[in-house]
């Protein structure tokens, strides 16, 4: 177990350095560079020259990748181009709103589509089933973006509330940090539910045909405890591995979402780091969403183990 | 004294998309207290399904009538929670794949624990307590440590072992065996059968053993029961039945067993197989297959009657008086 733990953590040397690589090398193959954009289109060549070597970007392109690595591994983020910024405490600071946005919006789905998921595999073929699985199809066709606005619009027209512009978070005020997140979280909560609940049916309803199953129910238990206490565990496997994508998935920052409720996660606070080429918050936040990516599977393999004895590494 | 259980006119269909499939038509026997009854036939005559009906396992979308008597309990016209405090309790059951049957993610204490917490109200101590002496009791060696077990790490015949613990575990007055040594080695075999011998005459079960092994039935029977397409084809005790089997179908079945003591040069196999429940002939159902068939078995099926004081059999050759 500690041997599989030390050689997981060994394998993200590799992924990591082959990220960096890619994200450093597209971002410098996109047209335009910072100097440009901050200077506008009326700039003089020179300007941007000059501009140009007190950035560093004058450089050859392997001593710009070696200087950002460099740094990297010492933990140095760098600051940022255009405000001049740290750069690290802003991922972090944007990435404890971007989790709590996740945390909130998963539960919100898995709340939804766990109960229904089973509610259906145990009544296949029934109209509770299909209610379910054409509510489900909704889900996962509607793009968010348009969940979003929907809410958005509805909530305003009709109940003349909005959402609070000043982001708090749910340590600091969870009564109004609740009514900043609530929107957004039920945008993403439909999408996370889609997947899980069509997950969560076709797992049960492999795991209520099994051997095992019919054992229980001739034990005398109840349907709750078969359904409960027999399959939920028995089925958890491929629900927890869709969950877990989608939370490594979510964590990057939900760019649609973030944008559209203005919250200012890390999704908006790397994609306005595009906008104007600031090649060290790219690079810095892409490389830290990475790192969350593969540590959050990480943790759903050790999960696996915890669910399924018959998982050893 | 009352029979522990009786089976009347039990009917079993299954509905499937809107077509009623009556796989079970009219079977009726009893299986008497500390008696041990064997059900044999070829797969897809209706044993398990027979079994499953007394259960009340077989689901929604199924229609049963006729009469299962428990002792002196009308089964059918139970409902879902007084039929869930006889499962496991009175009535218990073994089933084929001990590899499957158990619960993976649940250790061996804990599914043996669980009818004695449920059905006994044992606490959770008392209840591994009694998990512990009946692994003992189904010669469970080291059983202390393999209560926290899982069943991936026990051998098939362990789990086997662990199957029968877990379904002796309160006591059951009727016990379900349903094939319960088919999946395991010929050596194993043997010593399921012992066990269950064992058990039976130690708590005074009453057995059902479903199987499609003659010799498991001469080894543990009293009274054996022959299905054929879903019906009772005959019904004798076990010495009657080998010494002198009436149906041409029990007949067909002894022959096809291997036997030392004749030299032959290849067994005898019924021809054909059981026909399917949509497809079924219209007179005796045995009659495509049979090697004694007669003009009337093509046109009407035969009652199953009594043939001497301990045998009944459904054959046109025991009731040819009747027939015209």
């Amino acid at each position: 177990m500690v041997s599989y733990l030390i050689k997981r953590i060994i394998s993200l040397i590799p992924i990591l350095f082959g990220i960096s690589v890619l994200v450093f090398t597209i971002l410098h193959l996109v047209p335009g560079d910072p100097a440009s954009i901050m200077l506008g289109t009326n700039a003089t060549p020179e300007a941007i020259a000059a501009l140009h070597k007190s950035m560093g970007l004058d450089q050859p392109l392997l001593t710009q990748y070696l200087h950002w690595i460099g740094g990297m591994l010492k933990g140095d983020f760098g600051v940022s181009v255009h405000s001049g910024e740290e750069i690290l405490p802003q991922i972090i600071k944007r990435f404890s709103i971007t989790l709590q946005l996740t945390v909130f919006g998963v539960l919100i789905g898995w709340v939804l589509a766990i109960p229904f998921g089973i509610l259906s595999a145990i009544r296949a073929h029934s109209k509770t089933d299909i209610i379910v699985r054409v509510a489900t199809l909704l889900g996962i066709s509607v793009p968010n973006f348009a969940v979003g606005t929907l809410l958005l619009l509805g909530f305003s027209l009709y109940f003349n509330w909005f959402p609070p512009i000043d982001v708090v978070s749910f340590w600091e005020n969870p009564v109004e940090a609740f009514k900043v997140f609530i929107l957004p979280a039920v945008t993403m909560g439909i999408v996370v539910a889609a997947g899980v609940m069509r997950m969560t049916r076709s797992a049960f309803l492999e795991t209520m045909d099994k051997d095992f199953i019919r054992t229980a129910r001739a034990k005398g238990n109840s349907q709750w405890t078969v359904v409960i206490g027999h399959a939920f565990r028995n089925s958890s496997i491929p629900i927890v591995t869709i969950a877990g994508m989608q939370i490594g998935y979510l964590l990057g920052g939900s760019v649609i979402v973030e944008q559209l409720f203005s919250i200012p996660g890390l999704g908006q606070y790397i994609l306005e780091g595009i906008y104007q080429r600031d090649y060290p918050v790219v690079q810095g936040g892409v490389l830290f969403v990475a790192l969350v990516f593969v540590l959050v599977n990480l943790l759903i393999d050790l999960i696996y183990t915890w669910i399924d004895p018959r998982i050893k590494y | 004294m009352t029979a522990m259980l009786t089976i009347d006119n039990l009917r079993t269909s299954f509905l499937q998309s809107g077509k009623k499939l009556t796989v079970i038509e009219g079977v009726s026997f009893t299986v008497e207290p500390g008696e041990t009854v064997g059900v044999v036939g070829e797969s897809g005559c209706g044993k398990s399904v027979t079994s499953m009906s007394i259960m009340q396992l077989l689901g929604k979308n199924v229609e049963m009538s006729g009469s299962i008597r428990f002792q002196d309990k009308e089964l059918l016209t139970l409902s879902d929670k007084e039929m869930q405090k006889i499962r496991g309790n009175q009535i218990a059951m073994i089933f084929q794949e001990p590899m499957t049957s158990l619960n993976p993610l649940h250790s061996i204490g804990k599914q043996i624990s669980e009818p004695l917490r449920r059905h006994l109200g044992l606490s959770k101590q008392a209840a591994k307590e009694r998990a512990i002496q009946l692994l003992k009791l189904v010669g469970i060696p080291r059983a202390d440590e393999i209560i926290s077990d899982f069943p991936h790490q026990l051998s098939g015949g362990m789990r086997q072992r662990v199957m029968i613990a877990m379904a002796m575990a309160c006591e059951p007055k009727l016990l379900i065996a349903d094939e319960p040594t088919t999946a395991l080695d010929v050596t194993i075999q043997a010593q399921i059968l012992e066990l269950m011998k064992k058990v039976r005459d130690e708590q005074g079960t009453s057995i059902m053993l479903i199987t499609h092994d003659l010799g498991v039935v001469a080894e543990m029977c009293h009274r054996v029961i022959v299905m054929y397409a879903g019906q009772i084809v005959e019904e004798a005790d076990v010495k009657g039945l080998f010494d002198n089997p009436q149906h041409p179908y029990t007949r067909g079945l002894l022959k096809s067993m291997p036997s030392v003591n004749v030299n032959q040069e290849r067994l005898d196999a019924i021809p054909g197989s059981v026909p399917l429940q949509s497809e079924m002939p219209r007179g005796c159902r045995f009659a495509p297959r049979c090697s004694q068939v007669m003009d009337i078995c093509h046109q009407k099926n035969p009652e199953l009657l009594t043939v001497s004081d301990s045998q009944k059999c459904r054959c046109w050759l025991y009731s040819e008086g009747e027939a015209q």
